[in-house]
């Protein structure tokens, strides 16, 4: 069976870096942004399921990319990462189908949870 | 009555004098009628002097608290419902009530500034952008954990695939062993997690709350206050707060109450940092003193007594004199007794509770906070 393939959009190599090599680790296929816009570019040219979307993004921010995402790719399923404990899902984001449950917050204590998250959603690394 | 509180004006001069502050002021006679409105008052209300206050009130009765020299909070027939403070005041040979009189929702704002001050420098945005090189730390560090847990699956594979046999793995894991690899990476992964949890308090004391009201574990709130306290800069520097000996006496198991965690954590931090100022200003006086502070909670029927037990610096007349008119640090600018001010208006006005300070010759000195275990919710902003 292929691996799914997971996006990652942060602007913070290390957190970018380590994530990705955490899904690598996992099994998953992974490809990485360090903006919305570079993101937008690699959903042109690669299938993609799962995208996680750092919310505070210069350029583009995480909202804004992940609406364009919604619009343009709307099957691609979306986690929100965030450092912010204010956040919650907008309206505009609610619309679009996001719920509390697809936030994750910064630090991860526990990397495994998002993984078991994205396994849960029916996205399976390679067998 | 206090000699501070004993004025001889004229009336004229009073007048004038009162028409220069902001919020609106009455003087009341003893049948709490009015006899001078200040200009912000007689901008909101007409033709009000000569009237009753209760004209002034929406409802029937006056609040039992106009009758003290008290605050509370008084809904008027504007619609808008003010934080009141009433003290008597003599003039000449006639004693009056004067009550002072501020909106509810423009006090309030003032208070978080308070609060970043107690937090110290850190603030809500530098706490964020500590997030971020922290995740990277412990996301890096689960990493290296798994890389390092060389019988791990993931890592099998791994060295499978750059050509590790059986034997260079067991090589592989007795350098890792050797060399207390996973064990120094376990402090990495320890460390960072404390901190984040640090933060994660930083973060959520700062942050904006929608439900006021919630079910809250007093004892871990008041452990939060303590773990706040030592971070404080003034806490750290000026009174050096980490070596006061402190106990703290409460029920085995949490003791719940309904309350505003974050401005109810506000106000004991408030009151930390007031209590570590007297200790300090005795310590300075008797350099030898073992500085201590006990902390005690009592639930009783239906209030919790949270009590603070100190040997420093008794409490002085202004501290106290502000404590009962604490709507002053703000109309004055003073600062003896801001802290308690600002306590006693959180735990009065949102939480009806009562603050009971010491007398000046009381030894030990003794502060406590009684607190209703379900307070209304009416009356307060939001």
């Amino acid at each position: 069976m292929k691996a799914s393939c997971i996006l990652i959009i942060e602007d913070e190599l290390y957190i970018r870096d380590s994530l990705a090599e955490f899904f690598k680790d996992e099994g998953y296929l992974v490809e990485v942004a360090a903006s919305g816009e570079e993101g937008l570019g690699i959903l042109k040219r690669c299938h993609v399921d799962v995208a996680i979307v750092d919310i505070r993004l210069s350029g583009i921010d995480g909202e804004r990319t992940i609406q364009h995402i919604k619009q343009l790719y709307p099957k691609v399923y979306i986690l929100v990462f965030t450092g912010s404990l204010e956040f919650q899902i907008s309206s505009d984001l609610a619309q679009l189908g996001l719920s509390e449950g697809d936030v994750i917050y910064k630090p991860i204590n526990d990397l495994s949870v998002i993984s078991q998250k994205v396994a849960a959603l029916g996205f399976k690394p390679a067998s | 009555m206090a000699d501070q509180d004993r004025y001889i004006l004229d009336p004229r001069a009073f007048r004038t004098l009162i028409d220069l502050l902001p919020e609106p002021i009455f003087l009341l006679d003893t049948d709490s009628l009015i006899r001078l409105a200040n200009r912000p008052a007689r901008d909101r209300f007409e033709a009000v002097e000569g009237k009753p206050i209760a004209s002034l009130v929406s409802g029937d009765d006056l609040p039992d608290h106009m009758a003290l020299t008290d605050v509370g909070t008084l809904p008027l027939i504007d619609g808008q419902t003010y934080i009141s403070a009433v003290s008597p005041l003599h003039i000449g040979d006639r004693t009056y009530q004067l009550l002072r009189l501020q909106r509810s929702d423009s006090v309030w704002p003032l208070l978080p500034a308070d609060k970043m001050d107690l937090v110290g420098a850190l603030s809500a945005g530098a706490a964020h952008e500590v997030n971020n090189p922290l995740s990277g730390i412990l996301q890096s560090v689960q990493l290296l954990s798994r890389a390092l847990d060389i019988d791990s699956p993931p890592a099998k594979r791994r060295l499978e695939e750059i050509g590790f046999d059986e034997e260079g793995r067991r090589k592989v894991a007795a350098y890792v062993e050797d060399r207390k690899l996973l064990y120094f990476v376990d402090i990495v992964a320890e460390a960072g997690q404390r901190t984040s949890g640090m933060l994660n308090t930083l973060l959520r004391f700062t942050r904006r709350r929608t439900e006021p009201m919630e079910t809250t574990d007093l004892k871990e709130l008041i452990e939060k206050a303590f773990f706040l306290a030592r971070l404080d800069n003034d806490m750290k520097k000026e009174f050096d707060f980490r070596s006061v000996e402190i106990n703290f006496n409460a029920p085995n198991g949490s003791v719940e109450m309904l309350c505003d965690p974050q401005s109810l954590l506000h106000a004991v931090l408030n009151l930390l940092k007031y209590v570590a100022s007297k200790l300090h200003q005795r310590q300075c006086d008797e350099p030898d003193l073992t500085r201590r502070l006990t902390l005690e909670i009592e639930p009783g029927e239906s209030d919790i007594c949270v009590s603070i037990i100190h040997n420093g610096a008794a409490i002085e007349a202004a501290e106290a004199r502000h404590f009962n008119r604490p709507l002053d640090w703000y109309l004055e600018r003073m600062d003896a007794g801001l802290p308690l001010a600002v306590c006693r208006t959180i735990v009065v006005w949102l939480h009806q509770g009562r603050l009971e300070l010491p007398a000046p010759d009381d030894t030990p000195q003794r502060i406590a906070l009684v607190l209703p275990q379900a307070p209304s919710a009416e009356g307060r902003p939001r």
